[in-house]
């Protein structure tokens, strides 16, 4: 006998986010299939930065329920009676090791250049083999520069580069960790059209590995060349004021 | 082996970082000479006891210099989103915390002890004579690097966190300056006290690895 396998990666339930006290979202209900690409869509101020990190479990739910299913790791999320989360640290370390995380601000050490960046963050990535079912994109730093087009400036000071090329290094990091999921909080800012075909091809090489894609967008509407590669569309209103 | 790999590659890079901004290195070892040598001027006309106060005013001078720099312990890591990526990692957040408190401490906090015989010479004092006042200030210095790492963690969520922080770490502190003057002090306590004095380093490095992690992943919420 097998058993059924459980369809959604992510099941959230009347889910609302705070930041602080004030509610960001209209109570949310959504799945996300495995191996897909969620887009989470919004004008500013929508809160889709506070749904991306409370995916990631680094912010706390305030009401509702959140589920994650994976091979490895399963665990739910929900609002005891005393107002208060608990996750398991070990659980939420387990998690925490699938995920590959863009932060909307690029994150740059200014003092290293685009080879020592990777390097070290290659290092760190592949500390422990215990479960690493999915292969990371890139197997070195320099291929993962070289993939991202950004390889002539790997000696070059991270202080010197441009927005964009900024922005594709904090995209070759995502390549060196053996990640289940890609959280990526607008993965388009500062690219150019090169750079915008480059990251497509890597979102549809990374859910043909079996990973997972939820990703955030400020522009209503797919982009033009993007239409066949997400399979699900999270859209949140305008804030209210 | 890959533990200490990995050790030694945080090292580097945070001591990169440090290196990047050399005004901020030199800011510990001015201050501790600038307040020494007004200890020294003011008290230029009594020249019997400036050597009886050297211990105290390196001590106290040299904790408001830990305090000087603290706010860049934890706090790039934060601005620069450094954190949430450390925190994603398999590898573990402790030793990137460890490191970054001893390379913090290597580079800031160590290279003040060194000016202390020059320190001595303002106030006409034989440092020969307490054989125990650098490796005492040294011990002092981490154990407050350490104690004011923790606070800070501790406190780098919320808001005006900066005076909160001074707030805990000055009375909490003071257990570590006493044992310090004794072990800095020529009578026979001074052994024992530099002794108790070693010993707070590493259960403060424990409490670090063991709670420091938690609470930087909290202050992100």
């Amino acid at each position: 006998m097998t058993t059924p396998l459980n369809p959604h990666i992510f099941l959230a339930q009347q889910l609302v986010i705070s930041r602080g006290t004030k509610p960001v979202t209209p109570p949310l209900s959504f799945s996300i299939n495995p191996h897909s690409s969620c887009l989470i869509q919004g004008p500013n101020g929508s809160g889709k930065t506070s749904v991306l990190l409370a995916l990631a479990a680094f912010l706390p739910l305030s009401s509702g329920t959140l589920a994650f299913h994976s091979d490895i790791l399963s665990f739910s999320r929900k609002i005891s009676t005393l107002h208060e989360e608990k996750i398991d640290s070990l659980i939420l370390h387990g998690f925490h090791s699938l995920i590959a995380f863009l932060p909307a601000e690029t994150p740059f050490q200014p003092h290293l250049s685009p080879l020592e960046d990777l390097s070290l963050w290659h290092a760190l990535a592949l500390h422990e083999h215990s479960h690493h079912i999915h292969q990371p994109l890139a197997s070195s730093p320099l291929e993962a520069l070289e993939i991202l087009k950004i390889d002539t400036l790997k000696h070059k000071k991270t202080s010197e580069l441009s927005s964009g090329q900024k922005q594709r290094l904090a995209l070759a990091r995502l390549l060196l960790k053996p990640a289940q999921l890609w959280l990526l909080d607008e993965p388009f800012h500062h690219l150019d059209n090169h750079g915008t075909s480059i990251l497509l091809s890597l979102f549809s090489l990374f859910i043909k590995n079996k990973g997972t894609l939820i990703y955030t967008d400020p522009l209503t509407g797919p982009r033009p060349s993007n239409a066949s590669t997400h399979h699900h569309v999270i859209s949140l209103p305008p804030p209210s004021s | 082996m890959k533990t200490l790999f990995l050790a030694k590659i945080l090292f580097l890079a945070f001591s990169r970082e440090t290196l990047q901004k050399p005004l901020s290195l030199l800011l510990p070892p001015l201050f501790l000479l600038i307040t020494s040598f007004t200890f020294a001027l003011a008290l230029r006309n009594i020249p019997d006891s400036l050597p009886h106060i050297l211990p105290a005013v390196l001590i106290v001078s040299s904790l408001l210099a830990i305090l000087l720099s603290a706010d860049d312990l934890f706090n790039p890591l934060i601005s620069s989103h450094t954190l949430t990526l450390l925190i994603l990692q398999p590898s573990s957040l402790s030793l990137a915390i460890t490191m970054r408190i001893i390379s913090h401490w290597t580079l800031r906090i160590l290279p003040t002890i060194i000016l202390t015989p020059l320190i001595a010479l303002f106030f006409l004092s034989d440092i020969s004579e307490s054989p125990l006042l650098i490796p005492a200030l040294i011990a002092n210095s981490l154990s407050i690097t350490l104690l004011t790492a923790f606070i800070s963690a501790l406190t780098i969520g919320l808001p005006s966190f900066a005076f909160l922080a001074t707030l805990l770490i000055l009375p909490l502190s003071t257990p570590l300056l006493i044992f310090t003057l004794l072990a800095a002090s020529p009578t026979p306590s001074a052994f024992p006290a530099f002794l108790s004095l070693l010993a707070s380093a590493p259960l403060l490095l424990l409490l670090n690895s063991l709670f420091s992690p938690s609470l930087l992943r909290i202050s992100l919420s």
